[in-house]
């Protein structure tokens, strides 16, 4: 991790994604707007107000399902690697657009009196006991709640801070809002609209997401087998020439854990599969100008050790290896993150 | 990711899919009738005091 923040990380094709992403949310809602303008032309202000609404929600709907979509087609698909570089700022963008949702509601409330309703509704206890009548407007809150905790706690001064394992641990919470939102529509807007299009999107982008993760879970399962081991516990990896140059095989110790085996040339380590950062799979990057590379977001760190390069201090825990009968083993007791393990074979 | 986000990701998925589509589908089923406005025949034919 850095040994300073900024505000923003930007580089050049940071700025490409997120200037590509901007201009596609923008087209999106200035086409919405037009064409159901020309549909249904609002007659007044309440009406003007509803259109954005539903403009603005919308596109948050489908950006949420975007965005959850880029970690299994990431898994299912290197080329996909990109957005997933890019998720960040995404999430970001989102979080924005949904506060125009949330702004626009408040102003149809005012336009039309509502606001002393609202607040009624929403301290109808009896309401949330029902199914429909419940207070939708309160999912699509607790969904709003917490994609601003996930923005505000986006920057890496909070990963630092709360530590990889936690941050991503608190991101996961997106699913909760993803479900939120998906409620809040299904008892808030589909009650009324009638046309095709909300049914659509929820179903269609829904669908769309549960496949993808569905099929990225049957593939992260092939990856599950614990790898086969030697009498004494040491986990056989194979011949040095069956881990590709530049590269890992990944064997995973007794109970789960993921352990990432490169080759640089004559000289083999290995390290934890989780990269320090954001907990990526390491052991599916590859060695880069000497150090292994994350290939979520290109963190490196020096196969010998362990270590990132200097000024950064992050450090993985490394495993002692041998070479017995022609094979690579790895002991599966970590040893402590920067110990030097590496052997030439 | 480490061992419990996998295993989180493998249960908040299908849990996920069951309550979304049992949600969607009644609120699909259950919603109200579209109420129309009167239609013109209907307002002649009302009695006036």
């Amino acid at each position: 991790m850095s040994i300073h923040y900024r505000a923003v990380e930007w580089n050049r094709v940071k700025i490409f994604y997120d200037g590509l992403i901007v201009l596609a949310v923008a087209t999106y809602i200035a086409g919405y707007l037009i064409l159901e303008a020309r549909l249904v032309p609002p007659q007044d202000r309440p009406a003007e107000s509803e259109l954005y609404v539903r403009a603005f929600g919308s596109a948050t709907f489908l950006m949420l399902t975007a965005i959850l979509s880029i970690g299994p087609l990431s898994r299912l698909d290197r080329r996909f690697l990109p957005l997933l570089y890019n998720r960040r700022h995404f999430g970001v963008l989102t979080f924005f657009v949904a506060t125009a949702h949330v702004a626009f509601a408040i102003n149809w409330f005012l336009a039309t009196d509502a606001l002393p309703g609202l607040a009624s509704d929403l301290t109808n206890w009896a309401g949330y006991g029902e199914f429909i009548g419940f207070p939708y407007e309160a999912l699509g809150i607790a969904a709003f709640v917490i994609l601003l905790i996930m923005a505000a706690t986006s920057h890496d001064f909070w990963l630092s801070f709360l530590t990889p394992k936690v941050w991503k641990t608190l991101h996961l919470a997106l699913y909760a809002a993803y479900g939120l939102v998906m409620m809040h529509v299904a008892l808030g807007g589909l009650q009324l609209d009638r046309t095709l299009f909300l049914p659509l999107i929820l179903v269609g982008g829904f669908g769309t997401v549960s496949v993808l993760h569905v099929l990225a879970a049957r593939c992260e399962r092939a990856h599950d087998a614990p790898t086969a081991t030697g009498g004494d516990g040491w986990l056989v990896v194979g011949t040095p020439q069956s881990i590709p140059d530049k590269r890992a095989r990944i064997v995973v110790a007794r109970g789960g854990e993921r352990i990432a085996v490169f080759r640089d040339g004559a000289r083999v380590g290995a390290l934890s599969n989780l990269c320090a950062h954001q907990n990526g799979p390491l052991g599916e990057g590859c060695i880069i100008d000497g150090y292994v590379t994350c290939p979520w977001h290109g963190y490196q760190y020096r196969l010998a050790d362990g270590c990132a390069p200097p000024p950064f201090r992050d450090k993985l825990a490394t495993y002692r290896l041998r070479l017995s009968g022609g094979s690579v083993e790895v002991d599966p007791s970590p040893l402590p993150p920067g110990t030097p393990a590496t052997i030439e074979v | 990711m480490t061992r419990a986000q996998r295993l989180f990701h493998r249960l908040v998925w299908p849990a996920l899919i069951v309550m979304v589509t049992l949600g969607l589908s009644f609120a699909l089923a259950l919603r109200p009738p579209v109420v129309g406005p009167p239609d013109a025949q209907t307002q002649t034919q009302t009695p006036t005091p």
